[in-house]
């Protein structure tokens, strides 16, 4: 009902300001048609044009020898003995190509499931260390997820970018190492350490909420620590911190639309480039406000299907 | 095959406990050893001190002739040497029955899959429970977890077995079926040191019974002898209130 209601009333107030609603144009930015033009490179004369099923050869025939151009499609726009100049359109043929806006939604599916991963291993061993017994270990940890948690994404994506990538593609061009690291990896980094340091606290209120008797029953049996971890507490404590895990990855999700201002054109930046092509904008943010939505919806559907599969 | 040489324990944390004091012992292989005694007394901890769940402050403890308190002794071997059964059973919840007892073959002595399996059935058959080998523990009984329990410290084949008050948590029909297994396991000859309030069990199978209090063995002696003879004014207290 609310819902509707703001709808009715964002129509009216955008019809109010003559906004002109153009949804009939949002498509063509997940996928569209591109016309390709086959053109001449040699100047000369068409000597053969050949079908083949769908396709098509022609030949041109120029005077240093001959050139076969081949195209998918009937659409031919020269004619048997046409005389050819370089750069002419031999034919013409649609192609679908993948828009924008989806090559920007699987940016941010790219982004986000690789800071996933690494953010859990991080956030594993950061809280294993963050309960070590080791001082060295337990104080690492602590500083880690004190600085990570202290200071905001921005500044430290800023920080992975500006700072440390600078330095790492600089050393790494002074040492003739042919390759240079690009943004999209900082910006990774940013968020599975910045994750990280979330998972770290989960995973160590997830350990200890274990029952100690389970410690002592595997090492009892002459298990070792990281044997214990591996077989008998982590898979527990995993299944325990899932749900509060679940909302740490959707807000990661969210978070990697920052990594549009270090030049990663994920979701975020893909439609703002679009709206300012387009001059569509409220079309656009609304559409991709959506495709978020069904990202950290599926998301939280598949870990709530997970709980329910190993609710033992 | 167990010598317990001077040790004692004290806990800090929460409160000053002295849990042991200069505990001495030494059980021989086939043994059976019953300890007893008031809460608070000791007997946990000092059956824990055996496979090394507490470290005591003093003293030296020695398992088929290694010294287990030493810092250079691998401790995860001598575990895979000695049994142990909890008051809470303390099974894998997030696995099978099967799994809980063939995890630790698998992980720790490396056996085959199949041969890991085998062994399991074969435990699992001898606490009749086998036909539970697929469920998850929280399907089950008290009685019948606490048996799982024992197949899974079986599964390592050790040389000793410690039992912590092993029937501590059951209801009461269903202290028999794993006093039973203990009993057969008796039989066999396996070295066993069991904390209990099972006087009956005691009685029963003890070779030698040790009553601790204060953190201290104050008397010791084959059931016969302590049951209807105790020479110790502490022991003649606890006796009259329990039996």
């Amino acid at each position: 009902m609310l819902l509707a209601a703001a709808i009715v009333g964002l129509y009216y107030a955008a019809a109010q300001i003559d906004y002109v609603w153009r949804w009939y144009r949002i498509p063509r930015y997940f996928y569209y048609q591109e016309d390709i033009e086959i053109r001449s490179e040699v100047a000369g004369e068409v000597a053969a044009i050949t079908y083949a099923g769908d396709g098509v050869a022609i030949t041109v025939k120029g005077g240093d020898g001959e050139e076969i151009y081949t195209a998918p499609t009937r659409n031919v726009r020269v004619s048997d003995g046409d005389l050819i100049f370089v750069g002419d359109t031999l034919a013409s043929y649609k192609t679908w190509k993948v828009g924008i806006l989806l090559l920007g939604l699987w940016i941010t599916i790219k982004v986000s499931l690789i800071a996933i991963v690494f953010g859990v291993l991080i956030g594993v061993f950061a809280g294993l260390a963050r309960i070590s017994a080791n001082p060295a270990f337990k104080w690492s940890a602590i500083t880690y997820i004190e600085l990570i948690r202290g200071s905001p994404l921005l500044v430290q994506i800023f920080i992975w970018y500006f700072v440390l990538g600078t330095l790492i593609n600089t050393l790494l061009m002074k040492q003739q190492i042919g390759v240079t690291i690009p943004p999209l990896w900082f910006g990774v980094a940013a968020l599975a350490f910045f994750t990280g340091a979330y998972v770290a606290e989960m995973v160590r209120a997830g350990i200890q909420s274990i029952h100690r008797g389970q410690t002592e029953a595997a090492r009892s049996l002459g298990m070792s620590y990281v044997q214990t971890m591996v077989h008998v507490i982590l898979p527990q404590a995993m299944r325990r911190i899932l749900p509060p895990l679940a909302g740490q990855f959707i807000s990661l999700i969210k978070d990697s639309s920052l990594l549009g201002i270090i030049a990663i054109r994920e979701l975020s930046k893909a439609t703002r480039e679009v709206v300012t092509t387009s001059l569509q904008p409220f079309e656009l943010w609304f559409v991709c406000a959506l495709l978020y939505l069904i990202l950290t919806f599926s998301l939280s559907m598949w870990v709530q299907y997970l709980e329910r599969r190993t609710l033992v | 095959m167990i010598d317990v040489r001077n040790i004692s324990k004290t806990f800090i944390v929460p409160h000053e406990v002295r849990a042991l004091v200069n505990v001495s012992n030494t059980v021989k292989a086939g043994e059976v050893v019953v300890v007893i005694g008031p809460s608070g007394s000791g007997k946990s901890t000092f059956i824990r001190c055996l496979n090394h769940l507490e470290f005591p402050d003093e003293g030296h403890i020695f398992i088929d002739g290694v010294d287990i308190l030493d810092p250079k002794t691998d401790i995860n071997k001598v575990r895979t040497e000695v049994g142990m059964v909890f008051q809470s059973f303390n099974l894998f919840p997030h696995k099978t029955v099967l799994e809980n007892v063939t995890l630790a073959q698998r992980v720790v002595r490396k056996r085959e899959k199949e041969e890991a399996h085998s062994r399991a059935m074969i435990l699992l058959k001898k606490v009749g429970i086998q036909d539970k080998a697929n469920v998850y523990p929280d399907q089950l009984s008290g009685g019948q977890q606490q048996r799982v329990a024992i197949a899974r410290a079986l599964a390592m084949d050790p040389k000793i077995m410690l039992f912590d008050e092993p029937t501590s948590a059951l209801d009461p029909e269903m202290i028999g079926e794993v006093l039973d297994v203990m009993k057969t396991l008796a039989r066999e000859g396996m070295t066993m040191v069991v904390v209990t309030h099972e006087m009956g069990f005691a009685r029963e199978v003890a070779d030698r019974v040790i009553f601790m209090d204060h953190g201290s063995i104050v008397e010791e002696g084959t059931p016969e002898h302590f049951f209807k003879n105790p020479t110790h004014d502490r022991t003649k207290l606890f006796l009259s209130q329990i039996l």
